[in-house]
């Protein structure tokens, strides 16, 4: 592709594996990096067998979490997998890893090791918590980071348990989290020649997204209720903030409203929005137009000890249309709302297809193709292209190659099981 | 000591949270984020969810720090002349207008690149292009477009949102890593380009996992991880799955002492295969290690709900730490729910910098979320927000402005 892609010559080594590390990876080679990814000889990044849907061909667990890379296996337990190493982190700018504490270490590769052998690399590393934090050797998985950064209690309803979301907020976002320190600091080097290390903890990347929970949390310190959550007026507040169900949590009341066949079909819903100066128009449209002049109706004030009712009265209304018939309608008026999309309606979505949000791969090991989320961020002037991801050490040699090994050494490596 | 972005200038037009995210990480990292705002209320959460009356709310304080704040009214003839002064001198706008809006103030793309032919113009949208692409979208309605609502939650329930923002915060994630790609695409095409986060498509990027599963159950009708299997069929869509794991190593949310009262006293507990026998052991149950039913992980499987409330009947009699404890002694993967109050008064996060205290000069101290990028030749200061206007006779001094000049503005009520 003749574009000049933004990390068009930027060398990554990969060791992440699994989620968090891999979608921050990918992203870039995206955008251009050579990512090469290093897995153990033998099994490598143990997503390629999980979850597994044909027998003995990549699964879609890493599949759609490696594309664009280039896959090296090498034993870094081995001297001369220890010197391939050395040779890469020469010629690379950016290393990403999420080992456990310490490990990287013990491998022989301190952080001032690093920077002997090369000043400009970047060391970009996922943690479950951050330096320093008392459970910073935890193991940490996706939804005990949710549980960890606040989303689990903040998330379902007040008389159920805390609820994990599906979004990956401990994974996939802190490899997005990682994916813009790593630009930055590549940025940052242009200055001062040096890299530095980058890190984010997958506790700290959940806690970022719930910024307006820490906001409620302090609201309720001062005022001791929360006016836009559904406790209020009726029901009691306690000390901490509470889950608020599908309440809209901004200036804008909101709930998940049911609509036509929703007793059979599980994603027969929309999200609805009582926006301010949308109240006309949705009075009108619901045939309520005796409320848009009534002081216990004309004002979010006025509205919000019977807003239940009033999502009742909606609801009352949704019952014959669909969820597209609904929004459609709605829609005329700047109401805003949308259905509940479910994955199979959105993998079949023909404009995500179009903008190039899902995107059909190619892919050799599987027998045929596969859908994947493409880069959600639009460029006028650049397109990635998604290509498959790689099989198992599919490109040792051609990366030793590059690294100046010959044809002999190369041959040693792997008889050595180096590689 | 220098930052990684200092020397870059954002011309911010954002406001409530998708963008004013974006931007605040920026100028966290060193850029000149100038604010611009509407004279007299500036951007609307100044004033909305207030705790303190007449004073920025905690929903602007939180999300707008480190920025300065300039007031334009871009209506006025002689503002749009102050915003063409800006563009030039500016390396990138970034808004989160409803969709057109630029557009009808005069300052559509072409008009743009004109001016300023190295600008990144960067946007947060609703949707991409699409039957939905001029439709207003906040918070949920982002989650539930995006198919976060129709896989979060329980199978016997509704669609959930979930607390973490991730149509709006997460969108101007994904707008900043969008930003940072142009900018260093710039240098070698020597242009600027339109950068777009439709907020849908992040919410669907961080459901990536459940397009997977979507595909796994179109082929093979079943998603054994799912506390559906072996119990009740699946439909043709990927269902909620309440506190279950997603991935390979089965989990759930358990209660803990207290839970009757305490609606956070829960832990979330990983049943990892590696360390079936001390969880057996831990709980009492070791007649599981020789027990043909339990004796491998997929046979466990079958097991699954038998298995989580036995562990609840263990994690009941001890408050959510006094497990973890116990359970980490053993590497057993597990997880306190910590509510936000737990959060705010936790050392360890004020020690990493994830949360700050800062001093306002009309609200008085407050805490806020820090940057989780930790860098560490590129610390972040967490400086405040700025004051409605506060930087408007500083930035047009620098843009090159006389007293008399500034002076005419605010007469002519061009700033305030």
């Amino acid at each position: 592709m003749s574009q000049n892609l933004p990390l068009a010559g930027i060398k990554i080594i990969d060791f992440t594996h699994v989620q968090a590390g891999p979608a921050c990876t990918q992203l870039l080679a995206w955008f251009g990096a050579d990512v090469i990814k290093v897995e153990r000889p033998g099994s490598g990044d143990v997503t390629r067998s999980q979850l597994r849907d044909i027998p003995d061909a990549d699964a879609l667990y890493f599949t759609m979490l490696n594309s664009n890379k280039r896959s090296l296996t090498l034993d870094t337990k081995t001297p001369q997998g220890k010197e391939v190493l050395e040779k890469m982190i020469k010629d690379s700018d950016v290393m990403v890893e999420n080992f456990g504490p310490g490990a990287l270490d013990r491998m022989g590769f301190s952080w001032a090791r690093i920077q002997e052998l090369n000043p400009g690399m970047i060391l970009a590393s996922v943690k479950g918590f951050s330096d320093g934090h008392h459970y910073e050797d935890l193991k940490v998985y996706e939804n005990v980071a949710q549980c960890a950064g606040g989303a689990a209690s903040t998330t379902g309803f007040w008389d159920g348990p805390p609820t994990v979301s599906a979004a990956a907020l401990g994974d996939s976002n802190t490899g997005m989290h990682l994916a813009i320190g790593i630009l930055t600091a590549i940025m940052g080097r242009q200055k001062t020649g040096k890299g530095q290390k980058v890190a984010v903890s997958m506790q700290d990347a959940v806690l970022n997204l719930c910024r307006v929970k820490l906001r409620d949390q302090q609201r309720l310190d001062k005022l001791g209720f929360l006016k836009e959550y559904p406790q209020y007026p009726h029901g009691t507040f306690t000390d901490v903030v509470p889950r608020g169900g599908n309440a809209g949590g901004g200036g804008q009341p909101g709930w998940v409203l049911k609509c036509k066949g929703w007793e059979t079909d599980p994603n027969a819903y929309i999200y609805f929005t009582v926006q301010d100066h949308a109240w006309a128009p949705i009075c009108k449209a619901l045939g309520r137009e005796e409320w848009i002049d009534d002081p216990a109706y004309n004002t979010p004030d006025a509205r919000q000890d019977k807003i239940f009712d009033i999502f009742a009265t909606i609801e009352e209304w949704l019952k014959d249309k669909t969820k597209f018939e609904a929004v459609d309608y709605l829609r005329k008026f700047d109401i805003p709302c949308a259905p509940v999309l479910s994955m199979k309606e959105l993998a079949n979505d023909p404009s995500l297809r179009a903008s190039g949000t899902i995107v059909e791969v190619e892919h050799k090991g599987r027998g045929d193709k596969y859908l994947t989320v493409g880069s959600p961020i639009k460029f006028s002037d650049m397109t990635p292209e998604i290509v498959a991801s790689p099989l198992l050490g599919e490109h040792t040699d051609e990366v030793l190659a590059g690294l100046g090994y010959s044809k002999e050494q190369i041959a040693a490596l792997h008889t050595a099981k180096a590689v | 000591m220098s930052k990684a972005l200092s020397g870059y200038r954002i011309l911010d037009f954002t406001h409530v949270q998708s963008g004013p995210t974006c931007t605040q990480l920026l100028a966290w990292f060193g850029a000149d984020v100038i604010k611009v705002e509407r004279a007299g209320e500036g951007d609307a959460t100044r004033g909305q969810l207030r705790d303190i009356p007449d004073a920025d709310s905690l929903y602007f304080t939180m999300l707008n720090h480190n920025k300065r704040s300039i007031t334009l009214d871009t209506k006025n003839p002689k503002g749009k002349q102050v915003l063409e002064t800006l563009i030039k001198e500016c390396d990138v706008l970034v808004e989160n207008f409803a969709p057109g809006a630029l557009d009808r103030m005069g300052f559509t793309w072409e008009r743009i690149h004109e001016l300023n032919p190295k600008m990144v113009v960067a946007s947060v949208k609703g949707f991409g292009p699409g039957p939905y692409e001029h439709c207003k979208v906040y918070e949920n309605v982002a989650q539930c477009a995006g198919g976060s609502a129709s896989t979060t939650g329980f199978d016997d329930g509704p669609p959930m949102v979930t607390g973490a923002q991730i149509g709006d915060s997460g969108t101007g994630l994904h707008l900043a890593l969008g930003i940072l790609a142009a900018l260093l695409q710039r240098q070698t095409s020597g242009r600027g380009q339109k950068v777009l986060a439709p907020m849908q498509d992040a919410v669907l990027n961080l459901c990536r996992v459940k397009l997977r599963d979507q595909q796994r159950l179109e082929r093979t009708g079943v998603m054994k991880e799912y506390p559906q299997y072996p119990d009740t069929p699946f439909g043709d869509s990927v269902p909620r799955a309440g506190n279950a794991s997603g991935g390979g190593q089965p989990g759930s949310i358990l209660k803990c002492k207290g839970w009757e009262t305490d609606p956070n006293a829960y832990i979330y507990f990983v049943n990892q295969g590696a360390v079936w026998e001390p969880i057996c052991k831990v709980i009492g149950k070791e007649e599981w290690l020789t027990d043909p039913a339990y004796a491998t992980p997929a046979l466990r499987i079958n097991q699954m709900k038998n298995i989580f409330s036995t562990v609840e009947e263990w994690t009941k009699t001890k408050t959510k730490f006094e497990a973890m404890d116990i359970l980490n002694k053993f590497d057993i993967p597990c997880g306190p729910i910590l509510s936000m109050k737990e959060i705010a008064e936790e050392p360890s996060l004020r020690e990493t910098g994830t949360i700050v205290e800062v001093d306002h000069p009309v609200r008085g101290k407050y805490l806020t979320v820090g940057n989780p990028i930790k860098m560490s030749d590129s610390p972040t200061e967490v400086t405040r927000s700025p004051l409605l206007g506060e930087h408007t006779e500083e930035v047009l001094g620098q843009l090159g402005y006389s007293a008399d000049q500034i002076a005419d503005l605010r007469k002519d009520g061009v700033i305030s």
